[in-house]
């Protein structure tokens, strides 16, 4: 039996129904393993300086959501689902976003996002390393695909500039093109022309963060379904792979690019 | 009182050179600041002024006290990098004030709308602000870019001002360089961080005390006419201990900067007898104490160490011992605790814009 290791914490849970029916009729042999590398007690974790260990293909992590190692070499794919790719982050400060920002800093803000998200607590910011993200691609001799969290649907994100939340998007492409992850772009079919979620997709009311089945079934249909087909059972040959979403994605950093 | 056989029989220690000096350390020199009056708890505390000033921001803002901070940095922005945009260094975007004509320039343009001429300065093909040039490290695209992110800044000074309650002043320098034509004051001279230097265009200006004092009391007026009837506002004016990194004046360096200490420290003295709202505090003389025979600079005998700081702190803590901790409940006061962590870790590594020119010396 084949295995695909789905790493993430949350949103791997709304997407693993689906995620399997999809394997069961696309792939034969292939199992799913599922290891837990984001969620709140491993962001806790990160934040206290926990790290990895690594040896070879090998990590090990002695903290966080319990105790866990997975030895990479053993999969034909790392699937990261999520994994601390939410875009909400930035919004827990007192930053105004709307304010003029120079492209330096912006940037350098949002490869930050992605490499080492930080979180406003009651004790103030927590900076936590998105470890997973980072290195295991770099162990894996396998593909590995990122699918970022659902684009949030919360009125501060819906209203947020089109330019910060396109900076987010590419800072997410350049850490993933450095790393040869491929980036599954959420399916257009799931995005407002704001670049946000429809709440239709909710998975529950009150829940503004995880999507529902439908929403999943329509990623692993567009977008992510094919690449993860073509990691596995095509040629995968290292190179790193655009985020090119056509139609309305690209219609609106085109938008974007001409104001 | 008891009677005395001559005035100075019954002063207090401190009066005298031998107990006050030679016999206290110069870590505890709590005698030297009787402060008028002591801030009130939860007064928007507003800071501003040469590079020294920051050290007095982060210490408040480390022992949990509320400085103002209307333009705050990104949550995703380090906090070693903070400074690099100036960011968490005062209560506001606008990088080091070293003189009282840039602090009075600034207050016009956010309260009268007044528009400095002459202040986009470029350097291979990127734009500055050459008002605040160490914002942003490689500067912007373009000059319309700059002016629109100063728009921006200066609507945030505009609210800083009308709505402060107690502005911590440090007065930093008496030499600074204008534009001939439009008497533009800017913090650094032109070709050094951006900009070319031009003498038919830029003038070398070392204020003297009439011309302190004159700026700082227009800022005064200018402030308490836009506030109409918010609180009288009141000031804590500094002067910095650190000397001049080099001078244009044709001075030896060290002449000029006893000059330019010597200016500042008398118009600090006067604005601070002449009005109750006024008081100084002497970072100044703590530092520069001949009892610390220089232990409280580093080795390039210019930047406090920070020891000297501590020393400083502990004589400002003393006297307005009420601030300790005012709202750390607030969400601001958490807005405070990330600035307080900027500030630690860019403890030893506080920037001057001025210090840019010692790449330029010999």
């Amino acid at each position: 039996m084949k295995k695909i290791l789905c790493c993430g914490y949350s949103h791997v849970g709304s997407a693993k129904k689906e995620l399997r029916a999809f394997l069961e009729r696309n792939l034969d042999g292939y199992e799913l393993e599922l290891f837990r590398t984001a969620g709140p007690i491993n962001r806790a974790w990160s934040a206290k300086g926990g790290r990895y260990e690594v040896d070879g293909t090998v990590v090990r992590r002695s903290g966080g959501h319990e105790p866990d190692m997975r030895d990479l070499a053993d999969y034909e794919l790392v699937l990261f689902i999520g994994q601390w790719t939410n875009p909400r982050t930035l919004f827990s400060g007192d930053f105004d976003w709307s304010q003029p920002i120079s492209q330096t800093l912006l940037s350098e803000s949002m490869r930050r996002a992605v490499e080492m998200p930080t979180v406003m607590s009651r004790n103030g910011p927590v900076a936590f390393l998105n470890e997973p993200l980072i290195s295991f691609p770099g162990l894996a001799p396998c593909p590995t695909i990122l699918i970022p969290d659902p684009a949030p649907c919360d009125e501060t994100y819906v209203n947020a500039p089109m330019r910060v939340k396109l900076a987010y998007r590419d800072a997410i492409k350049a850490v993933c093109e450095e790393r040869n992850v491929i980036v599954s772009p959420q399916a257009e079919r799931t995005l407002t022309p704001e670049l946000s979620t429809p709440q239709k997709f909710l998975r529950r009311e009150n829940d503004l963060m995880h999507m529902g089945d439908e929403y999943w079934r329509i990623q692993l249909e567009d977008v992510a379904g094919p690449l993860i087909l073509e990691a596995v059972a095509g040629s995968y040959d290292g190179a790193p792979r655009r985020i090119t979403g056509p139609g309305r994605i690209m219609q609106h950093i085109r938008k974007w690019n001409q104001a | 009182m008891s009677e005395s056989a001559n005035p100075y029989g019954n002063l207090p220690g401190e009066a005298f050179w031998k107990s006050g000096v030679s016999e206290t350390s110069p870590t505890e020199m709590f005698p030297i600041y009787r402060n008028k009056w002591k801030i009130p708890d939860g007064a928007r505390i507003v800071t501003a002024g040469s590079c020294f000033a920051q050290h007095i921001a982060r210490h408040l803002r480390q022992r949990g006290v509320e400085v103002v901070d209307e333009e705050p940095a990104p949550l995703t922005l380090p906090p070693e990098r903070h400074q690099a945009y100036g960011f968490s260094m005062y209560s506001g975007r606008y990088g080091n004030i070293y003189t009282t004509a840039q602090l009075l320039q600034l207050a016009r343009e956010a309260l009268e709308g007044a528009v400095p001429q002459d202040i986009v300065w470029e350097r291979g093909g990127r734009y500055f602000d050459a008002l605040r040039p160490a914002v942003e490290p490689e500067g912007l695209e373009s000059p319309e870019e700059v002016l629109e992110h100063r728009r921006y800044h200066v609507g945030k000074v505009r609210e800083i001002f009308l709505d402060a309650d107690v502005i911590v002043f440090t007065l930093g320098l008496t030499e600074a360089w204008q534009n001939a034509e439009y008497g533009t004051v800017y913090p650094t001279a032109p070709g050094t961080i951006a900009g070319s230097y031009d003498p038919e265009r830029y003038v070398f200006r070392n204020y003297r005390v009439n011309e302190v004092l004159d700026d700082f009391l227009a800022f005064q007026q200018l402030l308490t006419r836009a506030r109409g009837s918010r609180p009288a506002l009141r000031f804590l004016l500094t002067v910095s201990p650190v000397p001049l990194t080099a001078t244009a004046g044709g001075n030896h360096v060290l002449s000029a900067t006893t000059y330019s200490k010597a200016v500042l420290r008398a118009a600090a003295g006067e604005l601070a007898q002449d009005d109750p709202s006024i008081d100084y505090f002497p970072s100044f003389e703590i530092i520069t104490n001949q009892a610390a025979r220089g232990e409280f600079y580093d080795t390039n005998l210019r930047t406090v160490r920070s020891e000297g700081v501590e020393a400083v702190m502990k004589v400002f803590f003393a006297a307005h011992s009420n601030l300790a901790a005012t709202s750390g409940k607030t969400r601001k006061a958490m807005k405070g605790k990330q600035n307080a962590e900027a500030m630690r870790l860019a403890e030893e590594d506080i920037a001057c814009e001025e210090a840019v020119l010692e790449a330029f010396g010999r």
